[in-house]
This record gives C-alpha cells, sequence and structure tokens, in this order.
C-alpha cells in the first residue's frame, strides 16, 4: 500500500507536468516492470524490450489514469499487455524468418535461366530495389551470415528493429519476384 | 536506446495532462447522453399505439428490463474496459451478454406471441441502426481518447450496450409480436454489430501513435521518423 501511494503521488504530480516526478516514477517502474517480465519470460533477451515498451505506453496513456484508483493495478495491466503483445510479435517473427529463408533459397531457383550466374544477377537486381536500409540488413543476415544479435551490435538497431526490416524487405522481395500470394 | 535515455526523454518530452473522469462518471454521462437521444429518436419515430396496454404486460416488462440491464451492464463494462487495471473481473461483461442472450431467449420461448410468423418487417434494421447510431459512434469517440487495452472485447461491448438500447427503443416503436420477427430483424442484427465491432475493434479505437522528440529536437514532428529513415533505437522503432 505504502508503494502504492508513493507511485500514485508520484503519477499525479507527473500528470500535473512535474518532471523530476515524472522521472522518479519512470525509474521506479522500470525496476517493477524488469521483474515482472523477468518472471514470465523464458529469455532475459526480451525484459528490456517490455520494460521500455511499458514506459512508453504509460507515457501515451498517462491521462487514462484515474487518481482515485491505485497506480500499481494499472501500471500492471500496462506492462502485462506490452509482454503478451511482444511474445505474440516474436511467434509471428520466428514463422516470417523461417519462412524467409525459404523465399530466398525460391528466389534464386526461380530466376530465369539454368545456371547460377542469371539466378545470382536476378536476385542482386531485385535487392537493388528494396531500400538501402532494408537491402544492408538481407545482405547481413543472408549473404553475411550473421545474427540478429551481431547486425543489432553492428548498425545501432535494436534486434526488434532489425527483425522489422528484414521482415519487410522479404515482404517487398516477394512483390519484385511475384511470388504467389505476395 | 539505453532505458535510463528513454526516461529522460520521456521526462524531458513532459506536457500537463487533463486526466480523464472516473469510469462511473463518464458511463453515467454517456448513458445520460445516449438515453436522450435515443427518447428524442423515440419520440420522432412514434410510438407503438398498444404502449399502454403493453406496460401492464409482465413478459414485455421483463424484456424491456432485460434490454435495459445489458444497456447500462455493457456500457460500463466498456468504459472500464478503457482504463488498464479497472475491471477486476469479467463479470459485468460477460452478465450483459448473458442478458441480451436471456432477451432473446424470452422472445424466443414467449408463447403468447402470435402465428403464424412471416419474414416481413426487415424495415426495423434501419430503425434501429438509426436509433444505435449517435449512442454507438460516441462511445466509440469516448473510448479511443481512452486507452483500451483489449479493443476487440471493448468495441464488442461498447456496440452491444449502444445497440440494446436501440432495440430496447425499437419495441416501444415496433408493434409486431411474432417470435420470427423479433428474432430475424431485433435480435440478429445486434449480434451481427457485435460481432463484426468485436472483430473490427483493434481499427475502431485505433489511437495516435506513440510521440517523442527526435534525439536533438525540442518538437516532433506529428508522423513520426519510420524504421527506413532510421533504426537505431527500439523507441523510435515502436512509434510507427
Amino acid at each position: 500500500m505504502g508503494l502504492d501511494r508513493h507511485l500514485s503521488e508520484l503519477m499525479r504530480r507527473a500528470q500535473d507536468g512535474d518532471r523530476r516526478a515524472y522521472e522518479a516514477l519512470l525509474t521506479e517502474v522500470t525496476g517493477l516492470v524488469r521483474a515482472f517480465a523477468r518472471a514470465r519470460l523464458p529469455h532475459a533477451d526480451g525484459v528490456e524490450d517490455v520494460a521500455q515498451e511499458t514506459l512508453l505506453a504509460i507515457h501515451r496513456d498517462r491521462h487514462a489514469w484515474d487518481a482515485g484508483r491505485p497506480f500499481l493495478p494499472w501500471m500492471y495491466a500496462i506492462a502485462r499487455n506490452r509482454l503478451l503483445d511482444l511474445v505474440a510479435k516474436r511467434r509471428r517473427q520466428q514463422l516470417n524468418e523461417v519462412g524467409s529463408d525459404r523465399l530466398l533459397e525460391e528466389v534464386a531457383s526461380s530466376a530465369p535461366g539454368a545456371d547460377r550466374e542469371p539466378a545470382n544477377r536476378f536476385l542482386r537486381r531485385a535487392l537493388a530495389m528494396l531500400s538501402t536500409r532494408q537491402r544492408e540488413i538481407i545482405q547481413m543476415l543472408k549473404f553475411d551470415e550473421l545474427s540478429v544479435a551481431d547486425i543489432s551490435l553492428k548498425t545501432g538497431m535494436s534486434r526488434s528493429s532489425v527483425k522489422i526490416t528484414a521482415h519487410r524487405g522479404y515482404k517487398a522481395l516477394r512483390k519484385l519476384v511475384g511470388e504467389p500470394g505476395s | 536506446m539505453r532505458t535510463d535515455d528513454l526516461i529522460r526523454s520521456l521526462a524531458a518530452d513532459l506536457r500537463r495532462v487533463q486526466p480523464l473522469r472516473a469510469v462511473e462518471q463518464r458511463t453515467m454521462l454517456w448513458a445520460a447522453f445516449s438515453l436522450l437521444s435515443v427518447l428524442l429518436g423515440t419520440l420522432a419515430r412514434g410510438t407503438r399505439p398498444d404502449l399502454a396496454s403493453k406496460l401492464r404486460d409482465p413478459v414485455y416488462l421483463v424484456e424491456t428490463a432485460l434490454l435495459l440491464a445489458t444497456f447500462l451492464l455493457a456500457g460500463r463494462s466498456a468504459f472500464q474496459l478503457s482504463v488498464p487495471g479497472a475491471e477486476r473481473s469479467a463479470r459485468g461483461r460477460v452478465l450483459s451478454i448473458v442478458g441480451f442472450l436471456l432477451w432473446g431467449a424470452v422472445v424466443a420461448s414467449d408463447a403468447s406471441a402470435p402465428s403464424p410468423p412471416s419474414l416481413n418487417g426487415a424495415s426495423c434494421i434501419p430503425t434501429i441502426l438509426g436509433l444505435a447510431l449517435v449512442p454507438g459512434l460516441t462511445v466509440l469517440l469516448l473510448l479511443r481518447k481512452a486507452a483500451p487495452l483489449r479493443p476487440g472485447w471493448t468495441a464488442g461491448v461498447a456496440l452491444l450496450s449502444a445497440a440494446s438500447l436501440a432495440v430496447l427503443a425499437s419495441v416501444l416503436v415496433c408493434a409486431r409480436e411474432d417470435r420470427l420477427h423479433l428474432l430475424l430483424w431485433h435480435f440478429a442484427p445486434v449480434v451481427l454489430v457485435v460481432v463484426i465491432g468485436s472483430g473490427l475493434g483493434r481499427r475502431l479505437l485505433r489511437r495516435a501513435p506513440i510521440a517523442l522528440p527526435w534525439p536533438g529536437e525540442s518538437r516532433r514532428t506529428k508522423a513520426g521518423p519510420s524504421l527506413e529513415r532510421d533504426g537505431s533505437s527500439l523507441w523510435i522503432a515502436r512509434r510507427r
């Protein structure tokens, strides 16, 4: 109850525009959400994503906290929602990664000509039509065989951003090669 | 971006906000407004000629009470769902659905309903949709201003509330009592509206994306950056 009262007071001041109270609130919230996510995620690598997503959602929805209600159920409801969203996104991304591995092979094999060089040229032309960022990410993933974590370190992008950019690149490639269902 | 930097960015971006009114207050205000708009619509349309005698019929009173309860319970649930953590249990949501299904069951089992039934009477659909329009749009607009975490459920119960109020008004207007007419042209359209609304919940209750200043920028643009421009940090990527 003490913690909830303390956080509620910080939130009330934050709604009023007090930046110092808001920074203190978000710092305390981060610790709570990290513990919440750590207890529910099988791997630690998503914990920080959940914490950051929760902070962003709190920032956007801070007007929706009612000072007459406790703060912690509000905060944990947002954290839970962000966590479930992240888990669902990752599941989708994993499926897409498997699909896109196949796709690149199919792009090469579906290219005109029997020998490998025309197929490679076709693939290079298709890649050249992607945005610079998408092309770089796909090249690093599929040709340089770097992992998502390595690319994240190399580019400064988050792992999620790398995956999303690659996914969009694959989608664009599907369109370019006219794959059914694209 | 490191979480500490994100916290600093968020704090720097802080502006004073006007908190939402309490759930109960918002529910009451919306319910009062909806009742008024539907009452005006009903009066404009004209009530059924036998309304005075129907108001002494216990089955008719049970039916209208069930619709009224559905309207209030579903409305309250929708506003609760629009505030994270405000819904302590799903009881209100479930009860509102049960209330409406019970109304359907009472209508279907009413032994005094005249026969033979006929398929005519589709004109009740525009009446119901017309009466539900103002409460339905208002509730969706109000919910968008809050923070619904389960948009499908939120939109579904919100539209159930608006539609059940419209059906309540429609039985004050429509004098037809055969079961098939009521089930086909009063009950089924509500089910359809709720199912479609629930499916489109994410779109109907779509809110502005999370918006933050660029590093080194005091004000951000409305559209925000895209991954293609710069995907250098998690929080920029999530702004889309």
